[in-house]
């Protein structure tokens, strides 16, 4: 897939070390439609290139929009970039989410850090179907309070009464009125019928192993449970290998993959 | 009380055969408490047990000159207190409310009395108590990962 030109037409602080940016094609080409849970490989030129997952609406796929984290070189090239900037991206990889709606199905999400960034599409695709799901249930885990991303969106999912919305932040400061504690916890108070349960999780990998077996503690079956994958993606398409999980390529065979098909290769060492 | 409708999902009544669970619905009493109010303070005897059946439980502590800080919450089907079974029976934190609770009450006296009699209660409750405790150190120790630091991505 070739890169395409992009230029930067939004951006917007949401914590200390993470940006959300909005990125229009420069070229003549086609939008680039995505499906929820999917990445892009966006090139800073002179700099590099990195995978970032796709944070925005996919019924509005004119503006490109990434979440990015200062975490290397790359990423806060990407993070100081200005409107106007411009950066050559390729796209759309990997797996989707399963938001396809069944109906009278329950869905839980469960995000931690910047892993909402991912599943805020998945969110966008749910809220936007919401009368073709049963229950839709949130939970999503926060360093702190000054690290919880899309602060004015996050006031308005809370407030919809049909979205079951609970947010929880690893340490206590004195302007947080909420839970403290992992998330885990909370997926006590969510009701749902596990068998009849889609839960797609992304966070930190030792998270995601967490909750998925708090979830199959709770019957949630397996086959049932989504995960996103986490590696060094390179290529983003299965050639280069950097991204390998024992049998499987991170950036083709995931970013999400089903739990039941990875939770061996999920914190095996050396892997 | 009945606790019919917390059993499934209760990590302290759903490990319970019908016997315990019986005896502890003849021993629980309704319990309401306004946001803000202390449910017990640390350092005071331990002498109660609650199931939370609405609304949630922070349990916190102050630091001299500082504000109050919540250490962990507590929701919906959470068993709050469990220095009650064993010595020293004292409150290690003090839990207050976040918001409007409505919770399950159970005197720990009668529970210990019988536990004293009934080998097969105490078995039970002993069990409860040292799952929830285990539980909670397992999600103690992740958190002390801090998985969402900045050197963890």
């Amino acid at each position: 897939m070739m890169l395409r030109p992009f230029t930067v037409k939004s951006k917007l602080a949401e914590t200390s070390d993470t940006v959300t940016l909005g990125f229009a094609a420069a070229d003549e080409g086609p939008a680039t439609r995505f499906e929820p849970g999917q990445f892009m490989m966006v090139y800073v030129f002179g700099v590099g290139e990195v995978p970032l997952s796709i944070s925005g609406d996919p019924s509005e796929p004119e503006v490109l929009v990434h979440t990015v984290r200062d975490v290397g070189a790359v990423t806060g090239a990407i993070c100081s970039l200005r409107i106007g900037d411009s950066v050559g991206i390729r796209g759309p990889y990997g797996t989707s989410w399963p938001v396809e709606p069944t109906p009278g199905r329950d869905v839980v999400l469960v995000a931690g850090g910047i892993g909402l960034a991912p599943l805020r599409p998945a969110l966008y695709h749910l809220l936007a179907n919401r009368s073709r799901y049963d229950s839709v249930s949130v939970v999503y885990g926060s360093r702190t309070s000054a690290d919880l991303l899309y602060r004015e969106e996050l006031a308005g999912w809370r407030s919809r009464p049909d979205v079951d919305f609970n947010i929880t932040v690893d340490r206590d400061s004195p302007d947080w009125v909420g839970d403290v504690g992992m998330v885990t916890p909370l997926l006590d108070r969510l009701r749902f019928i596990p068998s009849n349960t889609t839960a797609i999780v992304c966070g930190p990998e030792i998270m995601m192993r967490v909750v998925a077996k708090d979830l199959i503690e709770r019957d949630v079956h397996p086959d049932d449970i989504y995960v996103s994958l986490e590696r060094n993606f390179k290529c983003g398409i299965g050639f280069c290998g950097h991204c390998q999980i024992g049998p499987k390529f991170a950036c083709k065979d995931g970013p999400v993959a089903v739990y039941s098909s990875v939770a061996d290769l999920l914190g095996q060492e050396e892997l | 009380m009945n606790l019919e409708p917390w059993r499934a999902r209760s990590p302290l009544l759903s490990p319970l055969d019908d016997r315990a669970f019986e005896f502890l619905e003849s021993v629980a009493e309704p319990m309401r408490l306004s946001a803000g109010e202390v449910l017990f303070r640390a350092d005071t005897p331990a002498n109660r047990f609650f199931l939370i059946t609405t609304g949630t439980i922070a349990l916190t502590i102050t630091p001299p000159s500082e504000p109050t800080v919540t250490v962990q919450t507590f929701g919906e089907n959470s068993l709050i207190g469990l220095s009650w079974l064993l010595p020293p029976h004292r409150w290690q934190w003090t839990a207050r409310a976040v918001d409007d609770v409505t919770l399950a009450l159970f005197d720990a006296n009668p529970v210990l009395a019988a536990c004293e009699t009934d080998s097969d209660l105490y078995r039970q409750l002993l069990t409860v108590v040292a799952r929830e405790s285990g539980r909670r150190l397992q999600r103690l120790r992740i958190r002390f990962l801090d998985l969402y630091g900045k050197d963890q991505k």
